[in-house]
């Protein structure tokens, strides 16, 4: 005899599961056929290479001083990330003895990691561009990005260097190398691959991050950046202004196009690297 | 009789649990001493407190002392033990780098040039019997050498920091019979140079080639036994 | 060595001195978005900050925050109640009919999606929902709070997605064997065994997504229409995020307004550490 009862409930979540999953796989497909298909004919080496043109301006022309302004506010911001995020790592995994002091530093990266990023870029607005005088510019708009990335950053490289550690540390110890040797000749050769990896994961992360920028680092209209303390257009940024202004539809896709593209080399470069991969020392 | 290093009324906890329970230990100098016992009685443990390197474990304390190189350890200052001795693991650990680049791992540290490490390099692959295995191919990477020739690799890395003493956990537990084999007849030989202290769940291996075996249950020794003359076995009185 | 006595010093030192402007950083974000709090919150306008109304440039101004907090409320809210479902479902498919490398694929593609920034979300939710919205007749302009919905779902249904999915691998690493060897399909394990045992997960992973949600500026800012009302489906409305990101840059530096916002700010702030800490919490409990 049929029992019916239990039959619906795991059947139902067959149903459910299994047209989610179509929906979200629809939806990855649809999202990149559209931004490709509507930037064609827009998205070419003009676009890459000149700067904004038009009445109203950005109708026209290119997107290069957003590109070149992304990639300054993304290289400021992945060089600070990294080098706070590496010495917090170090000092965190080799040189803390104290366990309350690291209970409480991955407390605080935590709460770090959930603060808005809007409000970095109040906090950016208000430290970096005002009171240290930094201007809108790429470093201030640069710094409050790696503020935003730099939690996840520390994160990783933490759990590297532990799974090295669960393997190497005691046998290195024991042939009487000090930490900074161990550092040195055990942990960089076998972790810079992962931490390239996600250098390149973190830096997808800023670029595409806007919120933060809005307030210390863009501007609408700017030639592409000379100095650290020059103001600069930001990729995502332009994309919103093109659309919030009306400006030109077909462009704000194109740059979605770019942007997108960007990304998807990042990707590609953190795979390659190992992000994605199983830890290779472990065989 | 030549002590090398003895262990006095050592009784070792992780956090509240104990685990060895008042030993008392002396290992003699030039010979093989083995530790053997069911799995859980303390043996590594008791390894791990010898070389200084339990001192790395979280929640681990002592009483008690180990004396050593004409000094006292005990619980503020055992990790000063630790880089005085080779320690092998059950596992080989070679780094996945170049044979020589790990043979050079200690030499390296300790300010050697490149003419000395390599003097080392070689002299410590013939004494393990693995230098005409390998003296072709030192750029090889060190992962690729067969489960008993990285076990071999370990113990010759380990040897070039010119130690006295040889600690070794289950070193022959994840090889076969034949890669065992050869690493106990290593081990024979070394016992010239060297102290050899190893632990072993495997009572023929104790039997064949160890000169004192201790016999380790619940963190106490339960009994210890000598042989003389190769033959005759004597029981050690256990302090 | 002496070399490496010595850099092994220098390293520990400098290392312990960076990480601890971890420390500073935290402190010095909290502290100025409470210091530029401070000079609306002192005024004589802070009771206008619990009213309806949103008027800074008017005389007398006032600084109603209200429509945003319901805005910022409402849409997280509902966005993460549709993902879920979603989410729960997709990973669950996914997890329960691929294996190996096809299920690894599967994941980094959902990874992928994931890292796809905001504003590409926001263009196609505009894109996709908005223009469509405005030609049926019941709405004016196609910006409403439903299209931020919808939008914000769609953005946080991959971080959703990731989390359980990884949860679910945890519970088919142990217990797959036995289910298989009971003879119970896979979703029968997956109903009655992994949504069970990862309930806590399920939760953590929602409020997450949650927090995500209520952070989140620029998807929602594209598709909302950005006007201080009360949130109604049809209607236009406005979140805490967007309300900053849009009206900064015309504050005059050191002004009510300009102060007002920075108290807005903190709200969002205060909102937002709550959630992260009771999820923490919720973890800590799971680890037991």
């Amino acid at each position: 005899m049929r029992r019916r009862k239990t039959f619906a409930v795991h059947a139902f979540i067959r149903v459910l599961s299994i047209t989610a999953f179509i929906a979200v796989l629809s939806f990855i497909f649809t999202l990149f056929a559209l931004v490709f298909v509507k930037s064609r004919g827009h998205l070419n080496i003009h676009f890459l290479t000149d700067s904004p043109k038009g009445f109203p301006l950005g109708s026209e022309g290119g997107i290069f001083p957003a590109i070149m302004g992304s990639i300054g506010f993304t290289w400021v911001a992945c060089v600070f990330s990294t080098f706070l995020s590496f010495m917090t790592a170090v000092y965190l995994q080799f040189y803390c003895s104290n366990g309350k002091y690291k209970q409480l530093m991955r407390v605080v990266i935590g709460m770090l990691a959930g603060i808005p990023s809007i409000i970095l870029g109040l906090f950016g607005y208000s430290f970096l561009v005002v009171r240290l005088g930094f201007g809108i510019s790429i470093l201030s708009g640069g710094l409050v990005l790696g503020l935003m990335v730099f939690p996840y950053m520390t994160i990783r490289f933490e759990r590297i260097f532990t799974a090295i550690a669960d393997r190497y540390e005691a046998g290195s110890y024991a042939m009487g190398v000090n930490t900074v040797y161990y550092i040195l000749h055990v942990v960089l050769p076998l972790a810079w691959r992962d931490m390239v990896s996600t250098m390149s994961f973190v830096s997808g992360m800023a670029m595409g991050a806007s919120a933060p920028l809005l307030l210390t680092g863009a501007v609408f209209y700017a030639k592409a950046p000379k100095s650290l303390l020059s103001p600069a257009m930001a990729l995502p940024l332009h994309l919103y202004h093109l659309l919030s202004e009306s400006i030109s539809l077909e462009n704000a896709f194109a740059s979605a196009a770019v942007l997108l593209l960007i990304l998807i080399l990042l990707n590609v470069l953190t795979w390659l690297f190992g992000y994605y991969g199983d830890e290779k020392w472990m065989s | 009789m030549d002590v090398l290093i003895r262990i006095q009324n050592l009784t070792s906890f992780y956090g509240e649990k104990k685990i060895l329970q008042d030993i008392n230990l002396d290992i003699r100098k030039n010979r093989i001493t083995s530790i053997i016992g069911p799995s859980g009685g303390g043996k590594t443990t008791l390894l791990m407190a010898m070389s200084g390197l339990a001192s790395t474990i979280p929640g681990f304390s002592m009483t008690g002392a180990i004396h050593y190189d004409e000094k006292v350890f005990s619980h503020e200052t055992i990790h000063e033990l630790v880089g005085r001795m080779a320690v092998l693991f059950q596992q080989p650990f070679v780094f996945p780098l170049s044979i020589d680049k790990n043979m050079s791992f200690a030499t390296r540290f300790e300010g050697q040039n490149k003419r000395a490490q390599r003097q080392i390099t070689e002299d410590r692959l013939k004494e393990v019997n693995l230098w005409d295995e390998v003296k072709d191919d030192l750029k090889m990477k060190a992962t690729k050498l067969s489960g008993g020739q990285q076990q071999r690799l370990c113990l010759a890395r380990a040897l070039t920091m010119n130690p006295q003493l040889l600690l070794l956990d289950e070193p022959c537990s994840s090889l076969d019979a034949q890669n065992a084999a050869i690493i106990e007849a290593l081990l024979l030989r070394l016992k010239e140079r060297y102290t050899i202290v190893f632990v072993t769940h495997n009572l023929a291996q104790a039997k064949r080639i160890s000169d004192d075996v201790i016999f380790l249950d619940d963190g106490q020794i339960k009994e210890a036994f000598r042989y003389i003359d190769g033959y005759s076995v004597s029981q050690i009185p256990i302090a | 060595m002496k070399k490496y006595d010595d850099l092994n010093k220098f390293v520990k030192h400098l290392s312990r001195f960076v990480s601890f402007f971890v420390f500073l950083i935290l402190s010095f974000i909290v502290l100025y978005v409470l210091i530029e709090s401070v000079p609306f919150i002192r005024s004589e306008f802070s009771r206008s900050f619990v009213s309806l109304s949103w008027r800074p440039l008017s005389t007398p101004p006032s600084f109603g925050i209200l429509p945003m907090l319901l805005g910022t409320l409402y849409v997280a809210i509902f966005a993460s109640l549709i993902a879920f479902p979603v989410a729960v479902g997709c990973a669950g498919a996914i997890s329960s009919c691929f294996t190996g490398k096809t299920k690894h694929m599967l994941l980094g593609l959902i990874d992928m999606l994931a890292g796809i920034p905001s504003v590409v979300y926001g263009l196609l939710g505009f894109y996709i929902l908005v223009k469509p919205l405005e030609k049926t007749a019941l709405m004016a302009t196609g910006e409403s709070i439903l299209a931020a919905i919808i939008t914000l779902a769609l953005m946080i249904v991959p971080y959703m997605v990731s989390a359980f999915a990884k949860a679910f691998e945890r519970t088919n690493e142990n217990y797959q064997m036995s289910a298989k060897a009971l003879g119970v399909s896979q979703w029968y394990s997956l109903t009655h065994l992994s949504l069970a045992h990862c309930k806590l997960d399920l939760l953590s992973g929602f409020l997450v997504a949650l927090s995500k949600a209520l952070g989140e500026t620029m998807a929602v800012m594209m598709v909302i229409g950005n006007s201080p009302l009360l949130p109604k489906l049809l209607g236009k409305g406005i979140t805490i995020s967007s309300l900053i990101a849009l009206e900064m840059g015309s504050a005059k530096l050191g002004s009510l307004h300009y102060h007002a916002l920075y108290t807005a700010g903190m709200l969002l702030l205060v909102l937002l550490l709550s959630i992260n800490g009771l999820v923490r919490l919720i973890e800590r409990r799971a680890k037991k």
